[in-house]
């Protein structure tokens, strides 16, 4: 192993307090699962502080030591998902090169340890639930990776692998388990979210919780005893509340107090009354092992804090606030006492920020809301997603609690639209004027009035061609472009009209009576005499890659095997595909980009830009097309797009690129995220982090990095909450706990750590007047 | 009946009934937790808005009781009145409400200051919190 000096001893100099530091992060060395904020640990354990410098340094402050050093090696660490420790002083991370990192806090040592034999780091299936660190000192210690493999897993199992590092012997021991099986109402499969939310190091236990997004708190949990080396079902307790209502309550224990109550909760915790949303438990003992704690949750914060005396074995319960009041602790990071503030940081309001929320959400109307968020900066958590397109606003919310869609429009008041508890949080929302749509599996929402939404299910006869919508473009407000996959896993397109003039009425394909017959593309091309691709050897046909420009709509194809593609345009103003366009691309070229498709593993490789250049990437190459024939009037080069796989990081996870500017000097716009789940926390599990903003400079021919800010931020970023905002020609980020950032946004932002574990960055419409 | 004292911010002590009491969640986990014997100190409550809580839990105790004559217009009318006061105090009259944790006067509240946000230009809106909070200070 390298060893290194990775921290000196540097006090914090005024340099330190320069204005521009930004905190990165918290990172409680010891946590069985803190509150989602971060700012509930009542235990007092060590706390390091993490700091961004503006020499790209670390500044790392030991609560307990009182002591800061800085960190002269340049770790980009993804701490929330990598990070564990049991306690002691040891912290693993992972650094952005993925090398594995054990770091002494306590003497600022660290060594490099090797990965782990069997984990592909890159690869966009796998990912890390844990990494701990376990032992006092460098000298001595074990490292835990547990990492998962969703290519691996069969349904309703999870592939866990467990990898143990010995120092004394510099080896890895590897056992890879499929978790215990799960039915399938609680491994709701949504993309990847199935993955583990958080994962948690306790009592000689990882518990490792898999979050569906809907409800969360039932989710499966299992867990790894470290010393029997093997995986096991956690128990779930159910609750009885006093006020009959049932709820399942997840209880993260460890082993040594969990003993004393071994048969379940206690009766005095069932007898008490429930917190307003009694969302999950962390039991913990002080180290001085009188009190366990039980952290009830209520919509991210916590509401009461029950306390076991073991001696006395009485519960006890309070109210957090008076609770911290007692102690004497002020939360790290509580937003519930958070106060509005100016841009200056001056508090504007004395009333906190959950009180602001309640009171905007009395208010009804777009125009109210914006006039109490333009000055509420500090705003948290009111808006989940947010829509504003062309002349008609609109606000779209989820509302998590009652898994229902909300929609607000202009001084119509707002309305809850979609009472589906299988809607999945990542169902995508699109915009087309007054219209919003969204779809989940086979099911296709749409409305352009309030208090109305269409189902395909509901309207459409069972279709067996319709098996997973895709991608759902609009053409117009009363017609619809969906692609989707059909039983033969093939892709298939299909024009849904509707009219709600009278009542709501689907018009499918061609078909004249309404009744709801699927055309697929096939017949489509075979009724026009179009030539149809060869079958591609592995039957997978790229239907992500629909792009609407102008009157057309391109529905590209790819065929692997033949190493071309094609491109089909539809009219849909003549309901015709009118054209098709194929274009050769050498073998060559193919297998040099191949390699890398693995690391743009793009959701939408063809963005839809209105009156705009947009981008078709065939294979690996980009295209530009133009606005509003879709000619093809630029490739970027090999060197070039090689260039780009150079700079951009192999584990971000997602990839978005845009076209920008105008024809004559169109620019890409990359903008990578990382996936940053949390295994420290118990709630807090934030997807993605907007990690690096590369632009291509068509004119000079450079790639370009945005600056994260006008100030000296690096170039990869950690942030938690942000927003990326396309308005025309230029691509705005917008960091949303930061003031400077947040002015931007208008309007309410539901920012919720635990419900932001599925968000992505979003593209937002040109906001309206600011 | 069994008193329950509660002791403001400025230290003056309202001697009240438990029932009522027990209407605030906050007071209700008070008591639980240290019991009658002693005063509930309540420093985040000033006197006058102590006082006022308490009239807006008495008043809805009695008109909840089953021989209340109070008509749903009363109500109505007690309410309207008892928010019909300064910025200032309506925005403690929130914060008290939370803090005693009663679902109801903090509902109440709520929608006397989301009603004064409706129609309002955000510079009139700021106005008024930040006019709430300099009358605090």
């Amino acid at each position: 192993m390298d060893s290194v000096e990775l921290l000196q001893d540097v006090e914090a100099s005024d340099e330190l307090l320069d204005s521009r530091i930004s905190i990165l992060e918290f990172v409680p060395l010891s946590t069985i699962g803190g509150e989602d904020q971060g700012g509930s640990d009542l235990r007092l354990h060590t706390w390091v502080l993490v700091l961004n410098t503006p020499k790209d340094q670390f500044l790392v402050w030991n609560k307990n030591r009182n002591s800061c050093r800085i960190s002269r090696i340049l770790i980009a660490c993804h701490w929330k998902n990598r990070v564990a420790s049991d306690g002691g002083p040891l912290v693993a991370l992972w650094s952005m090169r993925r090398q594995l990192i054990v770091l002494d806090v306590s003497t600022g040592m660290a060594c490099i340890c090797p990965s782990p034999p069997e984990l592909v780091t890159s690869s966009s299936s796998s990912l890390v639930l844990s990494t701990s660190a376990l032992g006092s000192s460098l000298d001595k210690f074990q490292l835990l990776v547990v990492y998962s493999d969703s290519a691996l897993a069969p349904q309703h199992s999870f592939l866990i692998t467990s990898a143990i590092f010995d120092s004394t012997t510099g080896m890895w021991r590897v056992n890879s388990r499929y978790s215990p099986g799960f039915t399938g109402r609680e491994t709701t499969v949504y993309g990847d979210s199935r993955w583990p939310g958080y994962s948690a190091l306790a009592g000689g236990f990882l518990h490792v919780m898999f979050c569906e997004p809907s409800s969360w708190w039932n989710t499966p949990c299992v867990r790894y005893d470290l010393e029997r080396d093997e995986w096991c079902r956690e128990p779930v307790w159910t609750v009885k509340w006093s006020q009959g209502q049932v709820k399942n309550m997840r209880v993260h224990y460890s082993e040594e107090t969990w003993r004393i109550n071994a048969d379940g909760l206690p009766q005095a915790l069932v007898n008490l009354q429930p917190p307003l949303e009694a969302g999950v438990a962390n039991i913990t003992r002080r180290s001085d092992g009188v009190f366990l704690y039980a952290f009830f949750t209520c919509q991210g914060c916590v509401e009461i804090v029950y306390i076991h005396d073991f001696e006395a074995g009485i519960w006890y319960a309070h109210r957090y606030r008076r609770l911290r009041d007692l102690l004497k602790l002020k939360p790290v990071k509580s937003l519930d006492y958070n106060h509005g503030e100016n841009v200056d940081g001056q508090k504007w309001s004395n009333l906190p920020t959950d009180l602001l929320q309640q009171v905007a959400q009395l208010l009804c109307t777009v125009s109210d809301i914006r006039a109490l968020s333009m000055v509420c900066h500090n705003w948290r958590r009111t808006g989940q997603r947010l829509l504003k397109r062309y002349q008609e606003p609109a606000l779209v919310f989820w509302n998590k609690k009652h898994s229902e869609l909300c929609l607000f429009r202009s001084d119509k008041g707002w309305s809850r639209m979609i009472r589906d508890k299988n809607f999945a949080h990542r169902a995508p929302l699109i915009t087309h004027g007054p219209l919003l749509i969204s779809w989940e599996g086979s099911t296709l929402y749409v409305t352009n009035v309030l208090k109305k939404i269409f189902s395909t299910k509901q309207v459409m006869a069972p279709s067996p061609e319709m098996e997973r919508i895709l991608r759902v473009a609009c053409i117009s407000q009363e017609k619809l472009l969906v692609i989707f996959f059909t039983e033969l896993k093939e892709v298939a397109p299909a024009v849904v009209s509707f009219n709600n003039s009278t009542r709501p009425q689907w018009q499918v394909g061609n078909s004249r009576r309404g009744i709801a017959t699927l055309t697929p593309v096939e017949t489509f091309f075979n009724e026009r005499r179009l030539p149809w691709p060869p079958a591609d050897e592995s039957g997978a046909r790229d239907a992500e890659n629909v792009i609407l420009l102008g009157s057309y709509a391109y529905f590209m194809l790819r065929v692997v095997a033949s190493q071309r593609q094609t491109v089909f345009q539809y009219n849909w103003e003549s309901d015709e595909w009118v054209s098709q366009e194929q274009v050769q691309t050498p073998c060559r070229d193919c297998h040099d980009f191949c390699a890398y498709s693995y690391q743009f593993h793009v959701k939408s490789p063809l963005i839809q830009l209105n009156g705009r250049p947009a981008i078709l990437r065939p294979t690996m190459e980009i295209w530009f097309l133009a606005d509003p024939g879709g000619k093809c009037i630029a490739k970027i080069p090999q060197e070039t797009w090689e260039k780009l796989i150079q700079v951009l990081d192999t584990s971000y996870e997602y990839t978005y690129i845009w076209a920008v500017g105008n024809i004559t000097a169109p620019r890409i716009v990359v903008v990578s995220v990382h996936q940053c789940t949390t295994s420290v926390h118990m709630v807090c599990s934030i997807r993605n982090t907007l990690v690096a903003i590369i632009v291509w400079e068509f004119v000079l021919g450079l790639w370009d990095v945005i600056p994260y800010s006008n100030r000296e931020d690096r170039l990869w970023l950690k942030s938690k909450y942000f927003a990326v905002c396309l308005e025309q020609n230029s691509l705005v980020m917008k960091h949303l706990l930061r003031r400077s950032w947040f002015d931007f946004l208008t309007v309410p932002w539901h920012l919720r750590s635990r419900d932001r574990r599925f968000i992505e960055p979003y593209i937002l419409s040109r906001a309206m007047e600011i | 009946m069994v008193k329950v004292t509660l002791k403001s911010a400025e230290g003056d002590v309202f001697e009240v009934d438990e029932e009522l009491a027990l209407e605030s969640l906050m007071v209700k986990n008070m008591i639980e937790d240290v019991g009658l014997d002693s005063a509930i100190s309540l420093p985040n409550v000033s006197s006058t808005i102590l006082a006022k809580v308490i009239e807006y839990i008495k008043f809805h105790m009695d008109a909840q009781k089953d021989g209340s004559k109070k008509t749903s217009e009363e109500i109505k009318a007690f309410d309207d009145d008892f928010v019909n006061v300064g910025i200032p105090t309506l925005f403690e009259m929130v914060l008290a409400s939370n803090y005693l944790n009663v679902k109801s006067l903090l509902s109440l509240t709520c929608n006397t200051v989301a009603n004064m946000i409706k129609t309002k230009p955000p510079a009139e809106v700021k106005e008024m919190f930040t006019s709430a909070k300099q009358a605090k200070a």
